[in-house]
Formats: structure tokens, sequence, C-alpha cells
């Protein structure tokens, strides 16, 4: 665009010089005009040298006569030479014809006055004069021609250089106006396709995969562009695919959620619920839309569950809770309703996500079951000692007045009678014992004890009854062994109860031994017998309620020992297992966690 | 006077039967009613060295009976039998001066045992249950693991007597047994606070408050 603005001014610069050309023609105009001007005045000096020589004053007179006629040819000379208007060459020549007869005239007065005075005036009169008269005016003509010529040369030069400006202004104008359009559709033209491919790349980087560019021109331009479209086509149809499968998944984990019985709850790492289901919504009866974004203290309103996501989010473990903690109450109109409380951070294949499940289990039913099942054992053990008493009492009557007067095989009956009254004793106050430990009243209150201090305890207490027994009784469990989180009584009484067992059901002569050792986070207790050994049908119901091996004599226990020494080490979070070979012996087997791993 | 007569009260007709056959064994004359008021009238007619009264009965109950036969309670020892497990109401029943019990299911020996001990401490007069009799009861029940008995009579020997530190030590020892930890040291605390130089209360109290807690090695005093 400048270069043709330069190019513009060049030529308008080229077209004033053009101007000044025409100029240099009227020069020659100007130069026949002067001509015209000289040739006036020469011939009105010759003029005056006729009139002189007439008057007498000859010397002077030819003199005047010779000057300006030299003066005269000289310049009509040059207007002859410089010939440019039309009808200026007849001018000229009339001129030229005119002044060779003028001389001759003059030649001939000059003679004439020499001779006759009067006749040369006569013939200055009749023919000098008119003739110098049109020699000048001839003159005048010829200016005047030139003159005119000269005046409308310049003046359409004038006006030829001011439309030739215009037109040029115009076209130059044009010219730029079409120049600027040119190059802005040629700019455009080329920077189109790439300000559309860098939108589309935007858009498609925003995630709006439907976009097109539009293909034109050819090139690598365009090939580009199809090649991006080819792109955006592809990576639409995988989106779309993913999309798909995502919202299919989306809607199955929904409807998951939706349908599960429990209520859930789903909180971000600011604990702002993300998500809770309509079971949920029902518990702490609020507007599904309202609950979600509000932080879960605004919800569900408890402490400790609000105390154990927290803590589920900054350890990324499932926390702890007491058997308290474990259960809220919801109080509705009919009682209390119960709900067991999980606490679980989320976690994926990738690792953790930031965030907490909150599950809530209604155990409202089977919390009731529970009670009516322990009411129900209470109120049976109760009621069965009426009927035990007056059988107890029957047959301690009969064994001591009437046994002398029956047979041995009926003092064996009535034995059995007695025996059996006994193991009912028994096993009603060991039922009632349960139905406390599983009415929850089995208090655990766990701090941090070496094993070998149980160990100590436990062995202590039954010292006495495997030194009747005649059973060796020892006792491995290092001193150095790690603190474990229990309770001590609990922990020992289990540890009696296990080692009971064993001595009671090994032979004389055999060997217990109580056992103990750090695996991993946990310390296993073992005590280890060289008695009969459980048989394998009888193992896995071995920690069942009222479950007794049959084992020739009659043992005294209810059945019920190790099935609390189960619940015991439930309730601190261990397992306890049997490993026995018929004939080889017995191994029972707790865990407890070590007391610094909390 | 003739033999000492016995009053059995109970609801259950094969207790009242059972019981009975097990005293006229021991050459005992007992008379039984079902209850409560009927037990009351028959106090009124006749004069009673024991009565075995059941608690639970239907219509008035047995603490009732009790509280009505207050008056006569010197000539006439109550000996309660209940059928529960827990003790409490055992404890009530000897606050309102029952000096003896049983606890289903019982045995002939048992009731033999607790009758006659009841009927030998009667002839020392009606002032002969002693702290030291109920103190000496709980330490052989805890001997024979009875626990529940030496609850009851080392409650009884308090009601008797606040100001020894004994039973308050023995009562500790077994709220140890039950696992209550916390009323076992505030048993202990009382028995050190009525005498300071009362050895078992100190050596418990030390034990239960330490770490690691273990009940094993109570001192019963």
């Amino acid at each position: 665009m400048v270069i043709v603005a330069l190019i513009l001014v060049l030529a308008i610069a080229l077209l004033l010089r053009l101007g000044r050309a025409s100029d240099a023609i009227l020069q020659e105009n100007y130069l026949s005009t002067l001509a015209a001007e000289n040739m006036i005045n020469d011939i009105e000096r010759q003029d005056s040298g006729v009139l002189l020589i007439l008057l007498d004053f000859k010397e002077l007179g030819i003199k005047e006569l010779h000057e300006s006629e030299v003066g005269f040819l000289q310049w009509l000379g040059r207007a002859k030479d410089n010939i440019t208007v039309p009808g200026e060459r007849e001018v000229v020549e009339a001129i030229e014809k005119h002044y060779t007869a003028y001389l001759q005239d003059v030649s001939q007065l000059r003679l004439t006055r020499e001779m006759d005075r009067d006749h040369a005036v006569a013939l200055y009169h009749d023919q000098i004069l008119p003739r110098f008269r049109t020699i000048r005016d001839t003159c005048i003509q010829l200016r005047t021609l030139n003159h005119e010529a000269m005046y409308t040369a310049s003046r359409q030069a004038r006006h030829l250089a001011g439309q030739a400006v215009l037109f040029i202004s115009l076209i130059g104008g044009a010219a730029i106006l079409v120049g600027m359009t040119f190059s802005l559709l040629l700019s455009r033209l080329i920077s189109r396709p790439v300000t559309e491919l860098k939108n589309a790349v935007s858009h498609l980087a925003e995630g709006d995969y439907s976009v097109h560019v539009p293909v034109h021109g050819g090139g690598e331009l365009r090939l580009l562009a199809e090649a991006f479209n080819d792109m955006a086509e592809k990576l639409k149809h995988f989106h779309n695919m993913n999309i798909d499968q995502m919202l299919a998944e989306k809607r199955k984990s929904e409807a998951i959620i939706r349908s599960v019985d429990d209520g859930l709850v789903v909180v971000d790492e600011k604990l702002l619920i993300t998500n809770l289901n309509p079971k949920a919504t029902a518990i702490f009866q609020v507007d599904p839309e309202d609950a979600l974004g509000k932080h879960v203290l605004e919800v569900v309103r408890d402490e400790s569950i609000f105390q154990g996501l927290k803590a589920a989010l900054e350890s990324g473990q499932p926390p702890h809770l007491t058997d308290e903690e474990n259960v809220l109450p919801v109080p509705k109109d009919d009682g209390d309703q119960l709900f067991q409380v999980a606490i679980l951070p989320m976690r994926s294949r990738a690792g953790v996500i930031p965030g907490a499940v909150l599950v809530l289990r209604d155990i409202t039913r089977m919390k009731e079951l529970e009670r009516l099942k322990s009411e129900f054992v209470m109120t049976a053990s109760h009621e069965l000692r009426t009927p035990l008493t007056s059988i107890g009492m029957s047959v301690g009557m009969l064994m001591e007045s009437a046994a002398a007067k029956l047979t041995d095989q009926e003092r064996e009956l009535l034995g059995v009678c007695h025996e059996e009254v006994n193991r009912l004793k028994t096993l009603v106050n060991d039922l009632l014992d349960l139905s406390k430990i599983e009415a929850g009243r089995l208090e655990i209150s766990l701090e941090p004890v070496t094993p070998a201090f149980l160990s100590l305890q436990a062995s202590t207490m039954i010292k006495p009854q495997a030194e009747a027994g005649g059973i060796a009784l020892t006792v491995e469990v290092p001193e150095d062994l790690p603190e474990v989180l229990a309770d001590p009584n609990k922990i020992v009484w289990v540890l009696v109860n296990l080692l009971a067992n064993a001595v009671r059901y090994t032979p004389s002569g055999g060997h217990v031994r109580l056992l103990g050792e750090r695996v991993g986070d946990a310390v296993h207790m073992k005590v280890q017998d060289d008695g009969p050994g459980v048989p394998r049908e009888m193992q896995s119901r071995i920690f069942d309620k009222f479950v007794r091996l049959d084992q020739g004599e009659a043992s005294g226990g209810s059945g019920l020992g190790l099935a609390i020494s189960k619940e015991i080490i439930r309730a601190h979070r261990g397992g306890i297992w049997l490993e026995s070979e018929p004939g080889r012996g017995s191994t029972f087997t707790f865990t407890l966690p070590l007391a610094g791993r909390v | 006077m003739g033999a000492p007569r016995i009053l059995i009260v109970d609801d259950e007709r094969n207790i009242r039967l059972t019981l009975k056959a097990v005293l006229d064994a021991i050459g005992l004359e007992a008379d039984a009613v079902f209850q409560g008021e009927e037990a009351l009238q028959k106090l009124a007619e006749k004069t009673y060295a024991v009565m075995i009264l059941d608690l639970r009965l239907p219509g008035m109950d047995g603490l009732t009976v009790l509280r009505r036969a207050a008056e006569r309670l010197s000539e006439t020892k109550v000996i309660i039998i209940t059928a529960y497990g827990t003790v409490e109401a055992v404890v009530e029943a000897m606050k309102l001066g029952a000096v003896d019990f049983l606890q289903k299911p019982f045995e002939p020996t048992e009731v033999r045992e607790i009758v006659g001990r009841v009927l030998a401490i009667s002839e020392g007069g009606p002032t002969a249950f002693t702290y030291e009799n109920y103190l000496d009861l709980a330490g052989k029940s805890i001997a024979e693991k009875k626990f529940s008995a030496a609850f009851v009579y080392a409650h009884k020997a308090i009601f008797i007597d606040q100001h020894r530190p004994e039973a308050f030590n023995i009562l500790g020892g077994l709220y140890e047994i039950r696992d209550q930890r916390k009323e076992a040291v505030t048993h202990y605390q009382v028995a050190r606070k009525i005498d300071g130089a009362y050895a078992p209360a100190q050596q418990n109290l030390e034990r239960a408050t330490g770490k690691p807690y273990s009940k094993v090695g109570i001192v019963w005093g």
C-alpha cells in the first residue's frame, strides 16, 4: 500500500514535470512573440529612419534604417525558424513579403529623395506608410497569434495537468482502495483458515468435540484442515464412546447407591456432602437438594461421626469406633432407630480419592431381636431355676435316703440324674453370663500390657489345677514381647479358660505349653497341649455355643467357655482359632493388636 | 417348747414339697404357704423360728411381707429364696431384716446347712447375728467361689456396722470380680478412710489403680 502511494506521488511529480515541459513548448511561442515585438520595434525604427531621411537627416536616417533592417531581418529569421502555431507560417510569410516590398519601396524612396523630395514624400505617403502599417499590423497579428497560442496552450496544459492530477488522484485512490481490499482479501484468504484452525483447537481443548474447520483452497492449509477435521471426528467418536460408557457407569452406580437399603453419605475432603441416597435423606430428614454441598455436621449432627470422618480423611484408614460410637440412635416417633455406622475412606485402584463414605445400616430390628433374645435367655435361665431346684432337691433326697433300697443299676440311674442336674445348673448360670455379654455388657477397658504379664497371671491361677492333674505346665512367653492393647482381666480369663481346657483334656503326664510370639502388628498367644486333640468334625464348631467334646469323663464345662472367649477376643479386634490333629494334641491361638499401633 | 417350727412361703408347690421333705428329714416341722397374706396370717397365729420366704410371690411380694412382718423378726429369722441370678434384691431383703438366703437352684445340703446355721445362731439371742458372723460367712463363700453369696454377706456386715474396713474391702474385691473396677476402687478407698492402717485395702487400692490392671491377687483380709 505504501508502495502504491509512493508510485502515485511519483506519477504526480512526473505529471508536474510534464507540465513544465509544456511550458518549454510555450517558450517557443514566447520567442515568436518576442520576435514579433522586436520586429514591430524595428519596423517602427525603420519608419522613423525613413521619416528622418525625409526630413533631411540623411545620415542619421540611413544609420537607423540599417540598424533596424538588420534587427528586423534577424528577428524575422528567428520567427521563421520558430513556427509553432497554425497560421503562423502564413503570417510570417506575409511579413516577409510585405517587408521585402517595403525595403524596395524604401530604396526607391531614398533614390527619389535625392531627386524629388516631394515625390518622395508622396511615395512615402502612398506606398511606404501603408506598407509599414501593414507590416506592423501583421507583426502585431503574429504577436497576438502567439500570445493567444501561448495562453491557450498554457491554459490547456494547466487544465490537462489539473485533470491529470485529478485523474491520477482518482485512479490512485481507487488503486489504493483496490489494493487495500485486495491485500485484505489476500491476507484474509491466507490467515482465515489459520485463525479458524486456531479457534477450532481452542474449542477442542475446551471439550467441544463437534468443531469442524471449513476446508477451502488448496495446498498445505487444505491438508491441515482436513487432517484436523479427521482428528476432531475421531476424538469426538472416542469421547462419545467414553461419555456413553461413563454415563452408563454413572447411572449404574447411582442406581446402586439409590437402591442400597443402607444410608449412604459421601463427603469430599472438606467434609462437604457430595452425594447421599434416599435412605440417608430419610434418616436425617433432609431434602436431597438442600443437603448437597452442605457441611456434613449440618446434616449429620453427630460429633463422633464427624470425628470419625475427619480421622478417615486424614489417615486414609477406616477409623476405630468404639461399640458406643458404632451405633447412631435417631429419634423416631416410636422410639429410637438404631444405625450401625461404618466410615470408609474412598479408594480406587489408582489410589486414594479425597473423600469418605458414611454407611448407616439400620440395625433397629436386629438390636431389638438381640434384646429379645437376651431377654429370653435371661428369663429362661431364671425360670429354669425353679424346676431345677425341685428336681435337684428330689434327686438329692433320693440319693440320701432311698439309695440303699435300690439296685446298683437304679443307683447309677439316679447318679445320672444328679449329674445332669448339676450340669443343667452350670448351664443356666453360663447362659446368664452369655446373655449378659451378648447384651453388650461385656465392658472392655483396653490398656497397654505385656503378654508376659498376662501369661504370668493366667499360669499362676491354673498351676494348682495342672499340678493336681499331674500335667507339666510351661510358659514360654518372652519377657521382651512388645505391649499389646488389651483388657488384662478378660485376656487372663481367656487364657485361664484355654489352659483349663487343655489341662482338663490332657491325660496325666501330659504337657501344656503357653507360648507367645510377635507376628507383624500383633502378638499371637498359643495354648498347646499334647492331649488327644479335637476330632476334625468338631473343629469348625468348637467355638460355637454349647459345643463340648464328648470324651469319656464328664468335663463339667458348659460348652460356653470358648464361645465367650471368642466374644472377648473379637471385642479386642483379634482372632482366635484352633489347629489340631487328632491324637497329636491341639493348639489354640488368639491374636492381640500391638499397643503402639493405634 | 418343742422343736423349732419353720414357715415356708413359696408359690411353687414342688419347692414347698421338697423343702418340707428336706426339713422333715432333719426333724424340723414346717408349715408351707403359697401367698404373702397367708404367711402374715400364719406368723400371727404361731411362733416360727425361721421363715423361708420366696421373694417372688403372686400378689404381695416377699419384700412387702418382710416389711409387714418387721416387728416379728426378732423371734422369726427370715431366709430368702431368690430365683434371680442377680443378688441386688437379696441385699435389699437383708437390709430389711432377712438373715440369710438361698439362691435357686439349691440343694438339700445347702438348705440344711443354712437353716441349721440360722437356728444355731438364733440360740445366742436376737443380737447373735453379728458383723463378725457375716464377715466370716463372706470369707467362707469367697473360698468356695460363691461370690454372689459373699456379696450379700458383705453387704449385710456393712449394714450392721459401717465403721469397720474389712467388709468394705471384701466388697471392693467382689466388685472387682464383677468387673466393676470403679465401684471396687471406691470401696477400697472407703475401707482405707475408715482405717488408714488396714493393709489389705491399701494393697488392693494400689493394685486396682495400677497399670497394667489385673485383678489377680485380691487381698481379702
